[in-house]
């Protein structure tokens, strides 16, 4: 734990005027990132995120400095998220997913013109599209590796999801991504 | 489903692939001719992307007044849950002398006892008193 997340839950504990404010500042773009990612919804992801500082506002004490505060905070959004999900009884990962039979690898082809593909909107659309349909925990994961640049072990520690089983569903659920973009282009396997 | 990380030979070819358009995006670094390597750059940049939604700017002002409605919330309960105890005590406290009324106008007559009470709560009430003059005292 740093220094200066030390002297921020001290601070917030002694309560000193807009400490706790600045705790949420810094921390709620992830929190946003994990509720929203796995909620969908914008305004119950917002009502989700207030209950995560609320939570970490009342649990602050039991903070015992054994992992970041960031980490400490990505694991309070997370275990919320996943019992809104939970209530609404959504599926958090697709069970399906790889079952198809086929080697992916094997499904892989060439001779795609990327750079100029690329150049249309439509490529970025069909993307967006695709990773707004992936299951909750891949949407996730993948939004916290690459737009949070968190590394997998940082992941694991407040998902409580084993790093292979992370790097796997990673590792999968880009390559499905990227076969979409293949199908949707034409390319043939 | 396999939850095992990629384990052969092209699986992990394919994974150091993924990482390395992810890292060239991080970077910035200029298109290669990899054509697979370039798809994934589309992934990787289609990740990056800030979501479609955020959170109001004064999000972490209206969670902090939350929280400090919240916490006020709670004083005032534990402070009605205590006038509610408080008030039982002296129930119970006026139960007891009417209960016992006879017993303490006995323990009352009693001069002996008195005095043995005044003993006690005296060099009390004395010691108390030069802090009082000291909290008085102006400066």
């Amino acid at each position: 734990m740093s220094h200066q997340d030390r002297q921020l839950v001290e601070a917030v504990l002694a309560n000193a005027p807009g400490a706790f404010e600045r705790l949420v500042r810094e921390h709620q773009a992830l929190c946003w990132h994990i509720v929203y990612r796995m909620a969908r919804h914008p305004e119950d992801a917002r009502d989700l995120c207030q209950e995560t500082f609320l939570r970490v506002h009342q649990h602050l004490r039991q903070y015992r400095h054994e992992s970041s505060l960031k980490s400490w905070i990505g694991r309070v959004a997370y275990n919320v998220a996943l019992r809104y999900l939970e209530r609404k009884q959504l599926v958090v990962f697709d069970l399906g997913e790889g079952d198809d039979g086929l080697d992916p690898i094997e499904n892989l082809a060439d001779g795609f013109d990327l750079e100029t593909a690329y150049a249309d909107r439509d490529i970025a659309t069909r993307l967006h599209q695709a990773i707004e349909a992936l299951p909750p925990l891949q949407r996730t994961l993948l939004t916290l590796y690459h737009l949070d640049e968190l590394s997998i072990d940082e992941i694991a520690g407040f998902t409580g999801l084993a790093a292979g089983t992370i790097k796997s569903h990673l590792f999968r659920t880009r390559l499905r991504l990227r076969q979409q973009l293949e199908t949707a282009y034409g390319v043939s396997p | 489903m396999k939850h095992e990380p990629p384990s052969d030979n092209a699986m992990e070819r394919e994974w150091a692939l993924q990482e390395r358009a992810l890292r060239d995006e991080r970077l910035g670094l200029d298109a290669r001719d990899d054509a697979r390597l370039q798809r994934y750059r589309a992934v990787a940049r289609a990740l990056r992307q800030p979501l479609d939604e955020a959170l109001p700017s004064d999000f972490a002002s209206q969670v902090a007044k939350e929280v400090e409605r919240h916490t006020i919330d709670t004083m005032r309960l534990e402070l009605y849950l205590s006038w509610a105890l408080l008030s039982v005590l002296a129930v119970a406290l006026l139960g007891l002398v009417v209960r016992y009324s006879r017993l303490v106008q006995a323990w009352l007559s009693n001069p002996w006892l008195v005095a043995l009470a005044v003993c006690f709560a005296l060099p009390a009430l004395l010691g108390k008193l030069p802090a009082v003059n000291r909290r008085r005292r102006p400066g």
